[in-house]
């Protein structure tokens, strides 16, 4: 059995990264690209080497360096998103095909992209916020409170149980993410940004439903081949 | 007769079907593990040289960066 999720999980994980990185790079990348012009003279300084290298040759390296890092970094990242599917196939123990994959596609996309993008909304590079740190933690707990809450309260019918989700869901929207009102405003302008938020969250979508389609396929295909 | 066949087999299959039970159990968490592992190594690690590396999909996918 294990055997079977870790092959679904890289199978999967690798197909949706290589479709989404290319989504990525003509969605999101160009406007990363647009606000890292006015993060610089920011604290943080991703153009110092774009700047530093006049030289069109080491320019066209390091875009190659970039876009190979951002492939291999959605490899992995969409290779462990993949795994957490898989595992949720198991423990279901419910019959599983693209359209079920789907469906626990859009349960990752509500525990890692929307729930916690309610407090911390996507941030275009420049942008200024608080320190990283702090940030992961409530991030970690929000993942953690929405998939308890949504697992529990979607598998478990009954009401009461069903409340306290409800309430565990929305606990750490009432402890609050940390505050980044009293902080000056970026140096990146409101139109990027905004542009920014609504294509992060649309792509993430298309990212979520791919990944659960390409799990319940290849998690289908496998039970098959290894049942008969 | 058909009692004692019936004593026998029970456990056996109880036997069986625990065992099957603990493997399913340990491969979730495995897999689990596995699966958090990757993405905290990717979307959450804090060091400057991964950082560079990992900076597109982290903003891309909303994890928290810098």
């Amino acid at each position: 059995m294990l055997i079977r999720m870790i092959q679904t999980g890289l199978l999967a994980g690798f197909i949706t990264a290589v479709i989404y990185s290319l989504i990525q790079s003509v969605t999101v990348t160009p406007i990363i690209y647009e606000a890292e012009r006015y993060e610089v003279g920011s604290s943080i300084d991703h153009n110092s080497t774009k700047l530093a290298t006049k030289d069109k040759g080491d320019y066209l390296r390091e875009e190659i360096k970039r876009y190979s890092l951002t492939l291999l970094t959605n490899i992995v990242v969409s290779i462990g998103f993949a795994f957490l599917i898989v595992a949720g196939f198991v423990i279901s123990k419910r019959k599983i095909n693209p359209k079920e994959g789907i469906y626990w596609g859009i349960f990752g996309y509500f525990v890692f992209i929307l729930f916690p993008a309610l407090g911390l909304p996507p941030e275009v590079p420049g942008s200024v916020s608080t320190p990283v740190e702090g940030r992961q933690i409530w991030w970690v707990c929000t993942v953690f409170a929405t998939s308890v809450g949504m697992g529990f309260g979607f598998f478990i019918k009954n009401t009461y149980v069903r409340l306290i989700c409800i309430f565990v869901i929305i606990l750490p929207h009432l402890i609050g993410a940390p505050n980044i009102s009293d902080l000056k405003p970026g140096l990146v302008p409101l139109e990027i940004a905004t542009h920014y938020v609504v294509w992060t969250l649309f792509t993430s979508l298309v990212f979520w439903i791919i990944l659960g389609a390409s799990s319940g396929m290849i998690y289908k295909r496998l039970s098959i081949s290894s049942d008969n | 007769m058909g009692d004692n066949i019936q004593s026998v087999i029970v456990p056996s299959e109880l036997q069986k079907d625990h065992t099957s039970r603990m493997t399913k159990a340990m491969s979730v968490t495995a897999i689990v593990i596995f699966g958090l592992s990757l993405v905290w190594f990717a979307g959450m690690t804090n060091a400057e040289y991964l950082h560079d590396g990992t900076h597109d999909t982290r903003h891309s996918l909303v994890f928290p960066c810098h």
